[in-house]
């Protein structure tokens, strides 16, 4: 509904919205359009995950783990300064440049360790994976036998029957 | 010069007097009132104030990130912007392609004086197909969801109907509708934002609280119409039928029932002589459980069991109508309580044609079937089979709990739903237009 020119009060308030609704988007972070501090983020509690949502989790870790591997820094370098500016960053990466050979030793250590560890989860994971497989065999067999409903027309009996 | 408060009491209090008020003063005023709160805050101020004063209707947004898909989820949306859409200038926003028209065809509602809004997602385009897929969100990514918060700031009501916690609400009213808390409370986590939290279910509600540690406050059941026209109720004929999408992981269990079939011909051949089973489902086009189902059904063609796959409403209602026995196994054997069903559309379409559902005891199934009065649950296989051969043991019985279900079926159609959900919607707008203080946000 277009505003109403004859209600002088009504078109102001037409004119302020866009007005506003013009500053408004120009702002970039959900902390400047809601007004106030925002948590973006919260801790999950893998205590109250079911089964399979913590392999999803674990996946999750998993790949940020591999991600991060390698841990060499990589600062951006910049300047606020307008005038010397330049010349500061050329000077901070010439130190940085000189200083390499020696955080890569001291890196690159940490670095071998981050892939071990991250391999060795992966191994793990899979391991757990496979037993976890052979169990679910093991209970249907199990069931079978004992002439239960773990066939294929009962599906695997709910190891929490009740989800309230 | 006029000074307003953080609620904007004194402001709407003006405009709902026709007090005299100049333009230069407003300007003032609102520039105070911005340099503090910020420009969104004004904006809103600026919008509630029309509706304060009279000069149009509340606008309200209603967003789901899967609306170009068929679902009940989409289906529960539609049908709140149908019941809304006299009272309300409601708009649709959906990602991907899909037009009123769509929504019209497939949900059997009229939405004409609703306008649908496309926002594509870049985010999601890379690598994904454009599948929305929020769980490839994190708190090493940015947030993809964005730009939906700053789109809701253009209404004065917000209904995330997406389950999708990572839209913060910058409306003025703001409600979040859940299905399912199927994320935990962890990157991007905004519901507590909300002003309104609604659920579809008691069994969805349990889960918020023990998920999210937050309390909803508004429960309004799915709507479902598959009543048949009043006097129209053909004999019933000896079918079990399950209803349900043929999910890629098997969740939905026609694997197992097409077993339990076999097994109760075996067990029983005289009882279940005639009897045959029917599943109907959609299915994508590509699917390799169903692909499994075909193989099973093929190795097997002494097997009385049929597949409807994609079938439109019309044959989905023939097949309800004629059945006499309901099938639902999905949640048995699941310990994912989001795999377990949060309400249980299929189970009323089914009683509400008289059919007697035979359903796993569990989710939201518990709220809809009376064990023993409009039906029966079941918590292992061993008792489903005997619920069933009890039933098609007993034609007396079948009617009897039928007949039950099917009055219990009414219980959760449209217009329950529709009552409902104006209820809750027109008292927030009633009190948005009164200019009195709104209700905090739900912790």
């Amino acid at each position: 509904m277009g505003a109403n020119t004859d209600n002088p009060i009504q078109a102001e308030i037409a004119r302020l919205k866009e007005y506003y609704q013009a500053r408004k988007s120009t702002l970039s972070t959900l902390e400047e359009l809601a007004g106030k501090p925002v948590q973006h983020h919260f801790a999950i509690d893998l205590w109250q995950l079911s089964d399979s949502e913590l392999d999803g989790e674990m996946g999750k870790r998993l790949s940020f783990l591999n991600d991060d591997i390698d841990c060499r820094p990589q600062p951006a370098i910049t300047s606020h300064r307008r005038w010397i500016g330049p010349l500061i960053v050329l000077c901070k990466k010439i130190v940085f440049k000189l200083l390499r050979p020696y955080t890569n030793t001291l890196f690159d250590r940490q670095n071998h360790f981050n892939e071990q560890l991250v391999a060795f989860h992966l191994a793990s994971f899979i391991r757990f994976r496979r037993l976890e497989e052979r169990a679910r065999r093991l209970e249907q067999q199990a069931e079978e036998s004992h002439g239960g409903s773990a066939d294929l027309s009962a599906g695997p009996e709910p190891r929490s029957p009740r989800h309230d | 010069m006029i000074r307003i408060d953080p609620q904007g009491e004194s402001f709407f209090r003006l405009l709902k007097q026709g007090e005299s008020l100049s333009a230069a003063d407003l300007d003032q005023a609102m520039a105070a009132f911005a340099k503090l709160a910020g420009p969104q805050a004004a904006c809103n101020l600026l919008r509630r104030g029309e509706v304060v004063a009279g000069w149009r209707k509340p606008s309200l947004a209603l967003y789901d990130h899967t609306l170009h898909l068929i679902g009940g989820g989409e289906k529960y949306g539609c049908t709140l912007a149908h019941a809304l859409q006299d009272d309300f200038d409601v708009t649709l926003i959906a990602h991907q392609p899909v037009t009123a028209a769509d929504l019209m065809k497939w949900y059997d509602l009229d939405l004409s004086r609703c306008r649908v809004k496309i926002m594509p997602l870049e985010f999601f385009n890379a690598g994904n197909r454009g599948r929305i897929d929020p769980d490839l969100v994190s708190a090493r990514t940015e947030n993809p969801f964005l730009d939906v918060s700053r789109e809701s700031g253009n209404y004065d009501f917000f209904v995330n109907n997406s389950m999708l916690e990572m839209v913060y609400p910058l409306a003025n009213v703001s409600l979040f509708v859940c299905h399912f808390p199927e994320r935990q409370k962890g990157s991007y986590f905004y519901v507590p934002h909300y002003g309104h939290l609604v659920y579809n279910s008691l069994y969805t509600a349990a889960w918020i609280e023990k998920k999210w540690r937050l309390t909803p406050r508004h429960h309004i059941y799915p709507p479902v119409d598959m009543e048949p026209a009043a006097g129209v109720m053909p004999p019933k004929e000896k079918i079990i039928l399950g209803v349900a999408r043929f999910e890629s992981g098997g969740s939905k269990q026609q694997l197992e029932m097409i077993a339990a079939f076999a097994r109760l011909r075996a067990e029983a051949p005289e009882a279940l002589r005639d009897w045959q089973l029917v599943l109907c489902g959609g299915s994508a086009s590509a699917n390799p459980y169903l692909d499994r189902i075909r193989g099973i059904l093929a190795a097997q063609p002494e097997l009385p069991v049929q597949l409807q796959v994609n079938i439109p409403l019309p044959a989905l209602k023939a097949w309800y109508a004629r059945a006499d026995i309901f099938w639902h196994f999905c949640g048995l054997g699941q310990s994912n309580p989001a795999n377990v069903e949060h309400f249980g559309m299929s189970t009323v379409e089914a009683m509400q044609n008289g059919c007697l559902p035979i359903v796993f005891d569990g989710g939201g199934q518990r709220e809809i079937v009376e064990n023993g009065t409009s039906g029966f649950r079941f918590a292992s296989a061993g008792e489903m089979r005997a619920q069933t051969l009890r039933a098609i043991a007993d034609p007396g019985l079948r009617r009897r709990l039928g007949a039950a279900a099917r009055s219990r079926g009414a219980e959760f159609n449209r217009a329950v739903f529709t009552a409902r959900a104006r209820g809750l919607f027109l008292g927030l707008a009633e009190e948005y237009a009164s200019g009195n203080p709104l209700a905090a946000a739900a912790k």
